[in-house]
């Protein structure tokens, strides 16, 4: 082979690799400084049974890819159990590695350090290319898929991930297997391209080099990591001619793209879309500079005409459709919730108020299973939550919005609202990695679904911007249309006019009362907001140190003796907060 | 700043046009590590080279033609390695020297044997460097100046039981090391076969320093001498580790050794230590290019690299001479047929069965910490221990 081809095949073997980091670090935000351990199953597995049993090739880089996912999930079903911990996989990744080495060395079929020379050198240039190329087609489907969505939002955020209805351990699984397979067929065709492994090779070095590719290559993209893997291989051959100053060049190379390009290479972009923009410039202009108004004042229009509508009232006979009994929840010394019993009937608008500090959020984060409750049961539809992942609470129709705004920053507006929707697609992991057309239907249904939402919610012109470059309002708005998109039949809404005027909470409790209206939902809303709790809601419950102070239409709460002393004030009855 | 970048440029392209248009050279390639941990050798080595080309090409060169060395680094990498051989294959040369380790070795040889280029090891004592360890057969391509792990292993083993009298050794090895492990085994066997006992073979892993449990065993079974098929550093802290723990056990080590990092680091733990190597400083062969390196570059070669590596070249003129031509095959045949051609080390006859040295002798050298040097001690030739 070639010299030149040969750099190229063996640049071509390091991408694979590549992709697979970018998988489960770019895009699953996991950091792992192990995953040559991987490659190097790959590669000895795939080199045994060639090189002893004479296996052919093929077969025996898929036996590579799939004993090193088996292997992916014996590390990382315990240590990702860890809701909000990764760096208990972080950790035991690392070690291992190390282990792996250890293991590699001592065993007679791998022949020790010794290594294993003398493997056919099946590898060619057109293997390597059709390999990458479906290995980039593969991933690209499922990063576009269901799956892929999931990891994504769990890399912006974790907690609303869940709240997006993604299951955090089965994603994050799902995500490992996919790049250890990746990394698996790497260290096969490394292997039958190199005809000689050695332990050495799959070692703590490589696996950082694997990081460092991905994270100079941009954490949010394909093409970058792909890119900075090609100059990682490439530039260190250009330079060869400087001698022992070859690594000091190419060092300065790496600090250049990482003090002029701290996001990497690509950031968060790909490269196809940057070249049509560069190509296309007329068409790529921001879309808030021409219409952030309109929406918003169309919104403000809405008001009296919703406004007049009056909150039904009647749901006395209905059973509730949430009800919590005696619920308690401590943290360390601090009684957060104090034997806390309300009743949310179904349809209504229910308000909970209460000071600051008096467990309101933490009422929510008890229904959405963020946290555990120390005492008490919560039933929804007389059915309880206790049992239930959060991910599982809101596939029962639990949906919520958080009083700290958390969208998934990075992905388009669309994407936010996407992400719930997909999490009920109708289609398998193989399909979507294959994309099969039932997919590539099923995917456009449901961005026609995205699509109405964002109408609905006056953000169809934001639909493919960055969420984090939205105003503050709209945030608060998409935040709702992505809570809207699990097709919840309860919405807990967190503080929704949080920093907002007098002007757009009025503007903002008109819309609250279209979308209960429209989508028929109980809404359960937190506010400090007298006038939005006074003019929205059906009932109100009064809170103070996590203990229930008062219940009943907005009326009775105007009037009750304790609401006044306690959180009012004497002989006021507006603007408490 | 400016002038000096036109005048850096200028140099560069100098470089190059210099190369592009000198038609009438020879390219010999030379894979060596320039860095990393084996870099005091590969510099070494490559020092040595420039030397002798430079004394061949005012003579002549070799068949009329100027010899230009093309050295790459490989970072003592296997991947490396690989990318190596195949840059100097497209760079034309008709024959590469090095690399200097086995692993190395092994991962270039299939490449150069397909293209055909002959490539002569200067210190990689494994068998299969030569020998294709799935079909038992010969590298056409492969040869080496140096002796191999079994003869050296050998050495060791009857050098413990003959001369030093021991009955009973023990091994301590580096298991992450393919060269250590090579050893172990090797004069696991020889010893065994010349009737002694290895009573503890313990290994340890890579960059650990603390052998403390391993010596600790080796301490209640009271072993006549320890093997530590290792490099200086490792071995230095064994022998500290060892005597600390009250082991009166004679160390032996391999060509690892020879460096004055033992002595630095070991201090009075390792004095009386015995190791096999290629050649020494003192060896009465080697004088003339000790005295001229000494002299060229204010320091001592850090042997056996540099001693090895001109054998390769010696071995590759010579054989391109008696072809009379640069074809790959035809001098790889020349190489096959070569006796007792004089080189830096002595005299070289190739084994065209293994492509191996036939006379390549082997030195017992002891560690002598008072005297901060690596006095010769006894010569061993491959006839001794047949």
């Amino acid at each position: 082979m070639n010299y030149i081809l040969s750099i190229v095949t063996l640049a071509c073997i390091n991408m694979v690799a590549v992709l697979g980091v970018a998988v489960f670090t770019g895009f699953t935000g996991l950091f792992s400084l192990g995953h040559a351990a991987f490659v190097g199953i790959g590669a000895y597995t795939s080199a045994i049974l060639t090189y002893y049993y004479d296996a052919p090739f093929a077969p025996s880089l898929v036996a590579g890819m799939i004993v090193a996912a088996c292997v992916s999930l014996i590390i990382g079903i315990p240590t990702l159990k860890a809701k909000l911990r990764s760096d208990y996989f972080a950790i035991a990744i690392l070690g291992f590695g190390e282990g792996l080495r250890v293991l590699l060395e001592n065993l007679e079929i791998t022949n020790g350090a010794r290594g294993l020379p003398g493997i056919e050198p099946h590898t060619t240039l057109p293997a390597v290319l059709l390999a990458l190329a479906l290995s980039i087609w593969g991933v690209r489907n499922f990063l576009t898929s269901r799956w892929g969505s999931a990891c994504i939002a769990i890399r912006e955020d974790p907690v609303a991930a869940e709240m997006a209805g993604v299951n955090l351990f089965r994603t994050r699984l799902l995500s490992l297997l996919v790049s250890a397979a990746l990394c698996g067929l790497s260290g096969g065709l490394l292997a039958h391209y190199l005809s000689f492994i050695q332990p050495v090779m799959f070692t703590l070095v490589q696996s950082t080099m694997l990081l460092a590719t991905v994270i100079a290559g941009g954490m949010g993209s394909i093409s970058g990591p792909l890119l900075a893997s090609f100059i990682f291989i490439a530039l260190p051959e250009a330079l060869r001619v400087a001698q022992i100053w070859r690594l000091v060049a190419y060092g300065l190379v790496l600090v250049t793209i990482v003090v002029y390009r701290p996001q990497g290479l690509m950031g968060y972009t790909e490269l196809p879309a940057v070249l049509r923009k560069v190509f296309a410039p007329g068409k790529s202009s921001a879309p808030f500079s021409t219409t952030p108004s309109s929406p918003r004042e169309r919104s403000t229009e809405a008001v009296p005409k919703t406004a007049a509508t009056p909150s039904p009232s009647c749901e006395g006979e209905k059973p509730p459709l949430l009800r919590l009994e005696h619920l308690t929840k401590n943290f360390g010394g601090i009684r957060a919730v104090d034997d806390l019993s309300l009743s949310v009937p179904e349809g209504a608008v229910y308000g909970i108020i209460g000071p600051n500090g008096a467990g309101k959020t933490t009422v929510f984060n008890l229904i959405t299973r963020v946290y555990r409750p120390d005492e008490g049961v919560i039933l929804f539809r007389e059915r309880s939550l206790l049992g239930l992942a959060p991910d599982a609470i809101v596939h029962e129709g639990i949906a919520r919005t958080f009083q700290n705004i958390r969208l998934f920053n990075r992905q388009s507006c669309l994407e936010n609202v996407l992400t719930p929707l997909r999490q009920r697609a109708p289609y398998g992991v193989a399909s979507a990695i294959l994309h099969l057309p039932s997919v590539g239907r099923a995917e456009r249904e449901l961005k026609a679904r995205a699509m109405e939402l964002l109408t609905e919610m006056e953000l169809a012109a934001y639909a493919d911007a960055p969420a984090a470059t939205l105003p503050y309002g709209l945030q608060r708005k998409l935040e709702i249309a992505r809570a809207l998109a699990m097709g919840p039949s309860l919405l807990l809404l967190d503080e929704p006019a949080a920093g907002m005027n007098p002007e757009e909470t009025r503007a903002l409790s008109a819309h609250i009362q279209e979308i209960h209206r429209r989508f028929s939902l109980t809404i359960l809303v937190i506010e400090h907001h007298m006038d939005l709790i006074m003019r929205i809601c059906s009932r109100i419950a009064v809170i103070n140190f996590g203990a229930l102070l008062a219940e009943g239409t907005p009326e009775e709460i105007r009037k009750d003796e304790r609401v006044l002393e306690a959180y009012l004030g004497k002989g006021k009855s507006d603007h408490a907060a | 700043m400016r002038k000096f970048a036109v005048i850096l440029a200028c140099a560069v392209l100098c470089l190059f046009v210099g190369t592009a248009l000198a038609e009438e050279v020879v390219k010999i390639g030379h894979t060596v590590s320039l860095t990393g941990g084996a870099s005091m050798w590969g510099q070494s080595e490559k020092r040595a080279l420039e030397m002798l080309i430079e004394k061949l090409n005012a003579e002549g060169g070799v068949l009329g033609k100027k010899i230009v060395l093309v050295s790459y680094d490989n970072r003592n990498d296997a991947v490396e390695a690989v990318n190596v051989a195949r840059r100097l294959v497209e760079d034309g040369v008709v024959a590469v020297i090095g690399p200097a380790q086995s692993g190395n070795a092994i991962a270039s040889a299939p490449i150069l044997e397909k293209a055909q280029v002959p490539m002569v090891v200067t210190t990689a004592t494994n068998p299969y460097v030569t020998l294709d360890k799935k079909t038992e057969k010969i590298r056409p391509f492969a040869f080496r100046p140096c002796f191999i792990d079994p003869f050296q292993g050998t050495v060791a083993a009857r050098f413990a039981f003959r001369d030093l009298k021991a009955k009973t050794a023990s091994i301590l090895y580096d298991v992450g090391s393919d060269y250590g492990q090579w050893l172990a085994k090797y004069f696991e066997e020889a010893f065994v076969k010349e009737g002694g006992q290895v009573v503890a073979k313990e290994a340890f892993r890579t960059d650990e320093l603390d052998y403390r449990a391993q010596l600790g065993k080796m301490k209640e079974l009271n072993p006549d001498v320890i093997f530590i098929p290792t490099s200086q550093k490792e071995a230095a802290m064994a022998a500290k580790q060892a005597r600390d723990l009250g082991i009166k056990a004679v160390l032996l080590g391999t060509d690892n050794w020879g460096s004055p990092d033992l002595i630095e680091l070991g201090g009075s733990a390792i004095d009386g230590g015995f190791f096999v190597n290629l050649t020494d400083l003192a060896d009465p062969d080697i004088q003339d290019f000790v005295a001229e390196y000494r002299q060229k570059f204010g320091e001592d070669p850090v042997l056996p690299n540099p001693v090895m590596a001109q054998d390769a070249l010696l071995l590759i003129v010579d054989s391109i001479k008696r072809a009379n031509s640069f074809e790959g095959p035809k001098v790889a045949e020349a190489m096959a047929n070569t006796v007792g051609l004089k080189v830096t080390s002595g005299t070289l006859t190739i084994d065209p069965t293994t492509h191996d040295p036939l006379d390549k002798p082997a030195v017992i050298q002891k560690v002598d910490v008072t005297n901060n040097a690596f006095p010769f001690h006894m010569k061993f030739y491959p006839q001794d221990v047949k």
